[in-house]
Protein backbone atom coordinates (compact mmCIF):
# COMPACT_ATOMS: atom_id res chain seq x y z
CA UNK A 1 0.00 0.00 0.00
CA UNK A 2 2.57 2.29 1.27
CA UNK A 3 4.59 1.60 -2.37
CA UNK A 4 1.61 2.45 -4.10
CA UNK A 5 0.95 5.72 -2.24
CA UNK A 6 5.06 6.04 -2.85
CA UNK A 7 4.75 5.75 -6.76
CA UNK A 8 1.92 7.93 -6.89
CA UNK A 9 3.31 10.98 -5.09
CA UNK A 10 6.45 10.03 -7.07
CA UNK A 11 4.24 10.68 -10.60
CA UNK A 12 2.38 13.60 -9.09
CA UNK A 13 5.82 15.46 -8.07
CA UNK A 14 7.28 14.44 -11.83
CA UNK A 15 4.10 15.79 -13.51
CA UNK A 16 4.33 19.08 -11.15
CA UNK A 17 8.01 19.61 -11.86
CA UNK A 18 7.74 19.10 -15.69
CA UNK A 19 5.08 21.46 -15.77
CA UNK A 20 6.36 24.06 -13.78
CA UNK A 21 10.11 23.36 -16.17
CA UNK A 22 7.84 23.64 -19.45
CA UNK A 23 6.38 26.86 -18.29
CA UNK A 24 9.44 28.25 -17.11
CA UNK A 25 12.46 28.21 -19.63
CA UNK A 26 16.03 28.33 -17.51
CA UNK A 27 19.72 28.11 -19.27
CA UNK A 28 21.32 25.04 -18.78
CA UNK A 29 24.53 25.24 -16.42
CA UNK A 30 26.97 22.11 -15.82
CA UNK A 31 26.46 19.06 -17.51
CA UNK A 32 23.96 20.33 -20.14
CA UNK A 33 26.46 22.82 -21.41
CA UNK A 34 29.38 20.20 -21.61
CA UNK A 35 26.88 17.86 -23.28
CA UNK A 36 26.53 20.43 -25.83
CA UNK A 37 29.80 21.80 -26.19
CA UNK A 38 30.88 18.46 -27.20
CA UNK A 39 28.45 16.75 -29.34
CA UNK A 40 27.87 20.16 -31.05
CA UNK A 41 31.08 20.09 -32.93
CA UNK A 42 30.70 16.54 -33.95
CA UNK A 43 26.98 17.63 -35.05
CA UNK A 44 27.99 20.47 -36.98
CA UNK A 45 31.07 18.23 -38.48
CA UNK A 46 28.67 15.37 -39.57
CA UNK A 47 25.81 18.02 -40.90
CA UNK A 48 28.09 20.06 -43.00
CA UNK A 49 30.10 16.95 -44.39
CA UNK A 50 26.06 15.69 -45.19
CA UNK A 51 24.88 19.16 -46.64
CA UNK A 52 28.27 19.42 -48.40
CA UNK A 53 27.73 15.87 -50.17
CA UNK A 54 24.28 16.65 -51.05
CA UNK A 55 25.24 20.05 -52.49
CA UNK A 56 27.70 18.39 -54.37
CA UNK A 57 25.39 15.61 -55.74
CA UNK A 58 23.00 18.04 -56.34
CA UNK A 59 25.09 20.57 -58.24
CA UNK A 60 26.28 17.80 -59.94
CA UNK A 61 23.15 16.79 -61.97
CA UNK A 62 22.55 20.66 -62.05
CA UNK A 63 26.06 21.23 -63.88
CA UNK A 64 24.89 18.25 -66.12
CA UNK A 65 22.09 19.25 -66.94
CA UNK A 66 23.54 22.97 -67.67
CA UNK A 67 26.47 21.95 -69.71
CA UNK A 68 23.82 19.89 -71.82
CA UNK A 69 21.68 23.25 -71.61
CA UNK A 70 24.49 25.25 -72.81
CA UNK A 71 25.34 22.73 -75.25
CA UNK A 72 22.38 23.41 -77.02
CA UNK A 73 22.11 26.98 -76.53
CA UNK A 74 25.24 27.04 -78.32
CA UNK A 75 24.24 25.12 -80.90
CA UNK A 76 20.85 27.08 -80.91
CA UNK A 77 22.90 30.29 -81.22
CA UNK A 78 25.37 29.07 -83.99
CA UNK A 79 22.37 28.29 -85.84
CA UNK A 80 20.92 31.48 -85.58
CA UNK A 81 24.06 32.92 -86.22
CA UNK A 82 24.34 31.37 -89.65
CA UNK A 83 20.53 32.27 -90.36
CA UNK A 84 21.65 35.92 -89.62
CA UNK A 85 24.31 35.85 -91.59
CA UNK A 86 22.08 34.13 -94.56
CA UNK A 87 19.61 36.18 -93.69
CA UNK A 88 21.67 39.75 -94.12
CA UNK A 89 23.11 38.44 -97.32
CA UNK A 90 19.33 37.63 -98.85
CA UNK A 91 18.47 41.47 -98.07
CA UNK A 92 22.24 42.35 -99.44
CA UNK A 93 21.68 40.80 -102.24
CA UNK A 94 18.02 41.82 -102.69
CA UNK A 95 19.03 45.02 -102.20
CA UNK A 96 21.83 45.19 -105.44
CA UNK A 97 19.30 43.07 -107.49
CA UNK A 98 16.90 45.82 -107.14
CA UNK A 99 18.61 48.80 -108.17
CA UNK A 100 19.70 46.61 -110.75
CA UNK A 101 15.99 46.17 -111.79
CA UNK A 102 15.14 49.33 -111.47
CA UNK A 103 17.96 50.08 -113.57
CA UNK A 104 17.23 47.89 -116.12
CA UNK A 105 13.88 49.54 -116.13
CA UNK A 106 15.02 52.76 -116.76
CA UNK A 107 17.33 51.56 -119.78
CA UNK A 108 15.29 51.56 -122.91
CA UNK A 109 17.09 48.60 -124.51
CA UNK A 110 17.02 44.86 -123.85
CA UNK A 111 19.40 43.80 -121.05
CA UNK A 112 20.23 40.46 -119.26
CA UNK A 113 21.94 40.41 -116.00
CA UNK A 114 24.46 38.31 -115.09
CA UNK A 115 26.54 36.99 -112.30
CA UNK A 116 30.50 37.36 -112.12
CA UNK A 117 31.75 33.76 -111.35
CA UNK A 118 35.80 34.15 -111.83
CA UNK A 119 37.96 36.56 -111.96
CA UNK A 120 41.07 37.33 -114.23
CA UNK A 121 44.41 34.58 -113.10
CA UNK A 122 46.53 37.90 -113.85
CA UNK A 123 47.16 41.08 -111.60
CA UNK A 124 48.34 42.38 -115.31
CA UNK A 125 44.95 42.26 -116.97
CA UNK A 126 41.81 42.88 -115.63
CA UNK A 127 39.51 40.77 -116.97
CA UNK A 128 35.91 38.81 -114.94
CA UNK A 129 33.75 35.72 -116.28
CA UNK A 130 30.38 35.84 -116.22
CA UNK A 131 27.38 33.60 -116.17
CA UNK A 132 25.98 34.48 -119.69
CA UNK A 133 26.67 33.29 -123.08
CA UNK A 134 26.07 32.93 -126.84
CA UNK A 135 22.76 30.99 -125.97
CA UNK A 136 21.44 33.58 -123.73
CA UNK A 137 21.92 36.45 -126.70
CA UNK A 138 24.97 37.90 -125.15
CA UNK A 139 28.12 38.86 -128.01
CA UNK A 140 31.52 39.78 -128.49
CA UNK A 141 31.49 43.62 -128.36
CA UNK A 142 28.51 43.66 -125.88
CA UNK A 143 28.78 46.59 -123.48
CA UNK A 144 28.06 45.68 -119.48
CA UNK A 145 27.25 48.09 -116.92
CA UNK A 146 25.40 48.35 -113.55
CA UNK A 147 23.84 51.40 -112.05
CA UNK A 148 27.07 52.78 -110.85
CA UNK A 149 28.21 53.20 -114.02
CA UNK A 150 30.63 51.56 -116.51
CA UNK A 151 31.64 48.01 -116.07
CA UNK A 152 33.36 46.76 -119.69
CA UNK A 153 33.00 44.96 -122.04
CA UNK A 154 32.20 41.28 -123.75
CA UNK A 155 35.36 40.34 -125.69
CA UNK A 156 34.63 36.43 -125.59
CA UNK A 157 31.76 34.47 -125.74
CA UNK A 158 30.96 30.86 -125.50
CA UNK A 159 27.48 29.43 -124.96
CA UNK A 160 27.08 29.64 -121.66
CA UNK A 161 29.96 31.91 -120.23
CA UNK A 162 31.26 35.24 -121.55
CA UNK A 163 34.59 36.97 -120.95
CA UNK A 164 34.23 41.11 -120.24
CA UNK A 165 37.34 42.97 -120.78
CA UNK A 166 36.98 45.69 -117.65
CA UNK A 167 37.19 49.18 -118.25
CA UNK A 168 40.51 49.50 -115.84
CA UNK A 169 42.39 47.28 -118.38
CA UNK A 170 45.14 48.70 -120.67
CA UNK A 171 43.25 46.94 -123.55
CA UNK A 172 40.06 49.03 -123.04
CA UNK A 173 38.80 52.52 -124.06
CA UNK A 174 35.52 53.89 -124.09
CA UNK A 175 34.84 57.19 -125.42
CA UNK A 176 33.87 59.98 -123.10
CA UNK A 177 33.01 63.64 -122.35
CA UNK A 178 32.90 65.80 -119.12
CA UNK A 179 29.35 65.96 -118.84
CA UNK A 180 30.01 69.93 -117.17
CA UNK A 181 31.89 70.89 -119.80
CA UNK A 182 30.83 68.69 -122.77
CA UNK A 183 35.26 68.09 -123.52
CA UNK A 184 35.84 64.88 -125.02
CA UNK A 185 38.36 62.37 -125.13
CA UNK A 186 38.90 58.92 -125.15
CA UNK A 187 39.30 56.84 -121.11
CA UNK A 188 41.49 53.95 -121.29
CA UNK A 189 42.37 51.80 -118.36
CA UNK A 190 45.87 52.16 -116.65
CA UNK A 191 46.16 48.50 -115.31
CA UNK A 192 45.34 50.13 -111.75
CA UNK A 193 42.64 51.17 -109.93
CA UNK A 194 41.82 54.36 -112.14
CA UNK A 195 41.37 55.62 -115.66
CA UNK A 196 43.71 58.13 -118.08
CA UNK A 197 41.27 60.14 -119.77
CA UNK A 198 42.99 60.62 -123.00
CA UNK A 199 43.35 63.62 -125.78
CA UNK A 200 41.69 66.34 -124.00
CA UNK A 201 42.66 69.32 -125.56
CA UNK A 202 44.31 71.72 -123.52
CA UNK A 203 41.81 74.58 -124.18
CA UNK A 204 38.90 72.71 -121.91
CA UNK A 205 38.72 73.36 -118.49
CA UNK A 206 38.62 70.67 -116.44
CA UNK A 207 37.90 70.45 -112.89
CA UNK A 208 38.83 67.69 -110.08
CA UNK A 209 35.66 66.18 -109.47
CA UNK A 210 33.96 66.56 -112.55
CA UNK A 211 31.91 63.41 -113.82
CA UNK A 212 33.33 61.94 -117.02
CA UNK A 213 30.18 59.62 -119.23
CA UNK A 214 30.30 57.85 -122.35
CA UNK A 215 29.87 59.91 -125.19
CA UNK A 216 28.32 57.17 -127.69
CA UNK A 217 31.14 57.71 -129.88
CA UNK A 218 32.68 54.19 -129.96
CA UNK A 219 29.76 52.64 -131.28
CA UNK A 220 29.55 49.98 -128.15
CA UNK A 221 28.41 52.01 -125.04
CA UNK A 222 25.15 53.91 -125.29
CA UNK A 223 25.41 57.98 -124.69
CA UNK A 224 25.26 59.01 -121.00
CA UNK A 225 26.30 56.62 -119.28
CA UNK A 226 28.40 57.06 -116.26
CA UNK A 227 32.24 56.33 -115.86
CA UNK A 228 33.85 57.90 -113.53
CA UNK A 229 34.66 61.09 -111.14
CA UNK A 230 37.97 63.12 -112.34
CA UNK A 231 40.57 62.89 -109.67
CA UNK A 232 43.91 64.83 -111.44
CA UNK A 233 44.25 67.30 -114.00
CA UNK A 234 47.61 67.98 -115.53
CA UNK A 235 48.64 70.65 -117.68
CA UNK A 236 52.11 70.50 -119.08
CA UNK A 237 53.71 73.91 -120.53
CA UNK A 238 54.24 72.05 -124.20
CA UNK A 239 51.54 69.82 -125.77
CA UNK A 240 48.28 69.90 -127.16
CA UNK A 241 46.20 67.67 -124.71
CA UNK A 242 46.09 67.39 -120.79
CA UNK A 243 46.54 64.44 -118.87
CA UNK A 244 43.51 63.86 -116.89
CA UNK A 245 42.78 60.96 -114.27
CA UNK A 246 39.21 59.57 -113.52
CA UNK A 247 38.35 57.06 -111.10
CA UNK A 248 35.69 54.81 -111.68
CA UNK A 249 32.12 54.95 -110.05
CA UNK A 250 32.32 50.96 -109.80
CA UNK A 251 34.36 49.01 -107.63
CA UNK A 252 35.95 46.41 -109.88
CA UNK A 253 37.16 44.51 -106.72
CA UNK A 254 33.20 43.91 -105.27
CA UNK A 255 31.60 43.58 -108.75
CA UNK A 256 29.05 40.67 -108.19
CA UNK A 257 25.95 41.45 -110.99
CA UNK A 258 26.13 42.96 -114.27
CA UNK A 259 23.55 43.68 -116.78
CA UNK A 260 24.89 42.85 -120.70
CA UNK A 261 22.82 45.77 -122.86
CA UNK A 262 22.28 43.37 -125.90
CA UNK A 263 23.00 44.93 -128.55
CA UNK A 264 25.72 47.37 -129.07
CA UNK A 265 25.84 50.74 -130.44
CA UNK A 266 27.15 49.91 -133.71
CA UNK A 267 24.32 46.81 -134.24
CA UNK A 268 21.63 49.47 -133.22
CA UNK A 269 23.28 52.06 -135.99
CA UNK A 270 23.66 48.80 -138.47
CA UNK A 271 19.79 47.72 -137.96
CA UNK A 272 18.60 51.34 -138.77
CA UNK B 1 44.36 7.62 -112.73
CA UNK B 2 47.36 9.40 -114.06
CA UNK B 3 45.11 11.62 -116.23
CA UNK B 4 42.63 12.11 -113.71
CA UNK B 5 44.97 13.38 -111.08
CA UNK B 6 45.97 15.52 -113.87
CA UNK B 7 42.44 16.94 -114.39
CA UNK B 8 41.72 17.37 -110.40
CA UNK B 9 45.30 19.48 -109.77
CA UNK B 10 44.71 21.19 -112.99
CA UNK B 11 40.69 22.32 -111.82
CA UNK B 12 41.18 22.65 -108.16
CA UNK B 13 44.15 24.77 -108.76
CA UNK B 14 42.57 27.07 -111.42
CA UNK B 15 38.95 27.40 -109.44
CA UNK B 16 41.32 28.36 -106.27
CA UNK B 17 43.25 30.78 -108.31
CA UNK B 18 40.36 32.42 -110.16
CA UNK B 19 37.00 32.11 -107.51
CA UNK B 20 38.72 31.61 -104.15
CA UNK B 21 42.27 33.38 -103.72
CA UNK B 22 40.08 37.19 -105.31
CA UNK B 23 37.92 36.46 -102.20
CA UNK B 24 40.97 36.50 -99.53
CA UNK B 25 42.45 39.87 -99.10
CA UNK B 26 45.17 38.25 -97.42
CA UNK B 27 46.33 36.45 -100.73
CA UNK B 28 46.09 39.28 -102.64
CA UNK B 29 49.64 39.71 -103.69
CA UNK B 30 50.19 35.65 -103.68
CA UNK B 31 52.05 34.17 -107.20
CA UNK B 32 50.00 31.98 -109.80
CA UNK B 33 49.18 28.73 -107.81
CA UNK B 34 49.82 26.78 -111.31
CA UNK B 35 53.43 28.62 -111.55
CA UNK B 36 54.59 25.72 -108.89
CA UNK B 37 52.22 22.93 -110.46
CA UNK B 38 54.20 23.52 -113.32
CA UNK B 39 57.67 23.55 -111.62
CA UNK B 40 56.60 20.65 -110.15
CA UNK B 41 55.64 18.32 -113.57
CA UNK B 42 58.91 19.77 -114.81
CA UNK B 43 61.29 18.90 -112.03
CA UNK B 44 58.90 15.27 -110.99
CA UNK B 45 56.69 13.82 -113.88
CA UNK B 46 57.89 12.54 -117.03
CA UNK B 47 58.37 14.96 -120.37
CA UNK B 48 55.52 12.38 -121.89
CA UNK B 49 53.13 13.06 -119.32
CA UNK B 50 53.75 16.55 -119.13
CA UNK B 51 53.61 18.35 -121.90
CA UNK B 52 50.20 18.07 -122.69
CA UNK B 53 49.01 19.56 -119.34
CA UNK B 54 50.96 22.15 -119.81
CA UNK B 55 50.00 22.85 -123.10
CA UNK B 56 46.04 22.27 -121.75
CA UNK B 57 46.84 24.72 -118.83
CA UNK B 58 48.25 26.98 -120.91
CA UNK B 59 45.63 27.32 -123.51
CA UNK B 60 42.62 27.17 -120.46
CA UNK B 61 44.50 30.11 -118.85
CA UNK B 62 44.37 32.11 -122.26
CA UNK B 63 40.82 31.88 -122.43
CA UNK B 64 39.76 32.99 -118.66
CA UNK B 65 42.31 35.75 -118.24
CA UNK B 66 42.01 39.01 -120.38
CA UNK B 67 45.47 39.08 -121.45
CA UNK B 68 46.80 38.19 -125.05
CA UNK B 69 45.79 35.15 -126.18
CA UNK B 70 49.00 32.59 -126.41
CA UNK B 71 50.81 34.51 -122.98
CA UNK B 72 49.81 31.59 -120.93
CA UNK B 73 50.99 28.75 -123.58
CA UNK B 74 54.08 30.80 -123.85
CA UNK B 75 55.02 31.40 -120.60
CA UNK B 76 53.92 27.53 -119.93
CA UNK B 77 56.15 26.09 -122.18
CA UNK B 78 58.97 28.48 -121.18
CA UNK B 79 58.94 28.19 -117.88
CA UNK B 80 58.19 24.23 -117.75
CA UNK B 81 61.29 24.17 -120.33
CA UNK B 82 63.76 26.13 -118.86
CA UNK B 83 63.48 24.31 -115.38
CA UNK B 84 63.60 20.68 -117.33
CA UNK B 85 66.90 21.83 -119.14
CA UNK B 86 68.10 24.10 -115.57
CA UNK B 87 67.38 20.82 -113.29
CA UNK B 88 69.20 18.49 -115.98
CA UNK B 89 72.20 20.53 -116.32
CA UNK B 90 72.95 21.32 -113.15
CA UNK B 91 72.24 17.61 -112.05
CA UNK B 92 70.77 17.88 -108.80
CA UNK B 93 67.15 18.14 -107.20
CA UNK B 94 67.80 19.18 -104.24
CA UNK B 95 65.71 20.04 -101.86
CA UNK B 96 67.66 23.78 -100.77
CA UNK B 97 67.25 24.67 -104.39
CA UNK B 98 64.12 24.31 -104.67
CA UNK B 99 62.89 27.82 -103.10
CA UNK B 100 65.68 29.32 -105.76
CA UNK B 101 63.65 27.85 -108.46
CA UNK B 102 60.30 28.82 -107.70
CA UNK B 103 60.80 32.22 -107.08
CA UNK B 104 62.52 32.02 -110.72
CA UNK B 105 59.52 30.47 -111.99
CA UNK B 106 57.41 33.08 -110.70
CA UNK B 107 59.92 35.54 -111.72
CA UNK B 108 60.08 34.50 -115.72
CA UNK B 109 56.38 34.19 -115.33
CA UNK B 110 55.81 37.95 -114.49
CA UNK B 111 58.81 38.93 -116.78
CA UNK B 112 57.18 37.51 -119.96
CA UNK B 113 53.84 39.24 -118.87
CA UNK B 114 55.29 42.88 -118.73
CA UNK B 115 57.20 42.02 -122.02
CA UNK B 116 54.13 40.76 -123.65
CA UNK B 117 52.64 43.71 -122.26
CA UNK B 118 55.20 46.14 -123.49
CA UNK B 119 55.33 44.12 -126.88
CA UNK B 120 51.69 44.39 -127.59
CA UNK B 121 50.33 47.38 -126.54
CA UNK B 122 52.92 50.17 -126.54
CA UNK B 123 50.87 52.41 -125.86
CA UNK B 124 50.16 51.51 -122.58
CA UNK B 125 52.40 52.63 -119.29
CA UNK B 126 54.14 50.27 -117.44
CA UNK B 127 52.01 49.85 -114.50
CA UNK B 128 52.79 51.54 -111.83
CA UNK B 129 52.07 49.26 -108.86
CA UNK B 130 54.55 46.37 -110.80
CA UNK B 131 57.41 46.48 -108.72
CA UNK B 132 55.37 45.69 -105.63
CA UNK B 133 53.53 43.26 -107.30
CA UNK B 134 56.16 41.39 -108.53
CA UNK B 135 58.29 41.91 -105.13
CA UNK B 136 55.21 40.48 -102.94
CA UNK B 137 54.76 37.26 -105.33
CA UNK B 138 58.57 36.69 -105.44
CA UNK B 139 57.82 36.54 -101.11
CA UNK B 140 55.40 34.35 -101.49
CA UNK B 141 57.04 32.32 -103.93
CA UNK B 142 59.79 32.54 -101.18
CA UNK B 143 57.94 31.50 -97.96
CA UNK B 144 55.41 28.97 -99.44
CA UNK B 145 56.31 27.52 -102.71
CA UNK B 146 58.27 24.32 -101.46
CA UNK B 147 55.75 23.91 -99.14
CA UNK B 148 53.22 23.55 -102.00
CA UNK B 149 55.56 21.49 -103.77
CA UNK B 150 56.38 19.11 -101.01
CA UNK B 151 52.52 19.09 -100.59
CA UNK B 152 51.65 18.46 -104.19
CA UNK B 153 54.65 15.51 -104.06
CA UNK B 154 53.00 14.07 -100.79
CA UNK B 155 49.30 13.52 -102.12
CA UNK B 156 50.25 12.45 -105.71
CA UNK B 157 52.53 9.85 -104.62
CA UNK B 158 49.35 8.92 -101.93
CA UNK B 159 47.02 8.97 -104.65
CA UNK B 160 49.21 6.57 -107.10
CA UNK B 161 50.03 4.07 -104.34
CA UNK B 162 46.32 4.28 -102.97
CA UNK B 163 45.26 3.35 -106.43
CA UNK B 164 48.08 0.40 -107.37
CA UNK B 165 47.16 -0.82 -104.01
CA UNK B 166 42.86 -0.91 -105.27
CA UNK B 167 44.23 -2.53 -108.92
CA UNK B 168 46.29 -5.20 -107.02
CA UNK B 169 43.19 -5.74 -104.86
CA UNK B 170 41.35 -6.17 -107.84
CA UNK B 171 43.61 -8.07 -109.80
CA UNK B 172 43.99 -10.24 -106.67
CA UNK B 173 39.63 -10.79 -106.82
CA UNK B 174 39.66 -11.33 -110.30
CA UNK B 175 42.17 -14.59 -110.03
Amino acid sequence: MVLIVGVIVLIAVNIIILSVSSTHQRETYGLGRTGIAVVAPFQDIFSSSIRFAGDIWRHYFQLVSTAKENDRLTRQLELIREQNLRYKEVELSNARLRSLLDFKQSMNRQVISAEVIGKDPSPWFQSVIIDKGIDDGVNTGFPVVIPKGIVGQITEASGHYAKVLLLIDQNNAVDGLIQQTRARGIVKGASGEYCIFKYVLRKHEIRTGDIVISSGLDAVFPKGLRIGRVTGVIKRNSGIFQEVSVTPFVDFEKLEEVLVILQSEKQKVDER
Amino acid sequence: MTVLIYIAVSIFLIVFQTIIKPGIPMLEGCYNLLTPFIIYLALYRPVRETVPTVLTLGLVMDNISGGPFGLYLTTYLWLFFLIHWLIGFLRMRTTLLLPVVIVAGVLIENTVSLVVIALLTPASRFPEQAVKIVAQQLLWAGITGVFLLGLLDHYWKRLEKWYGIRMAQKRADDM
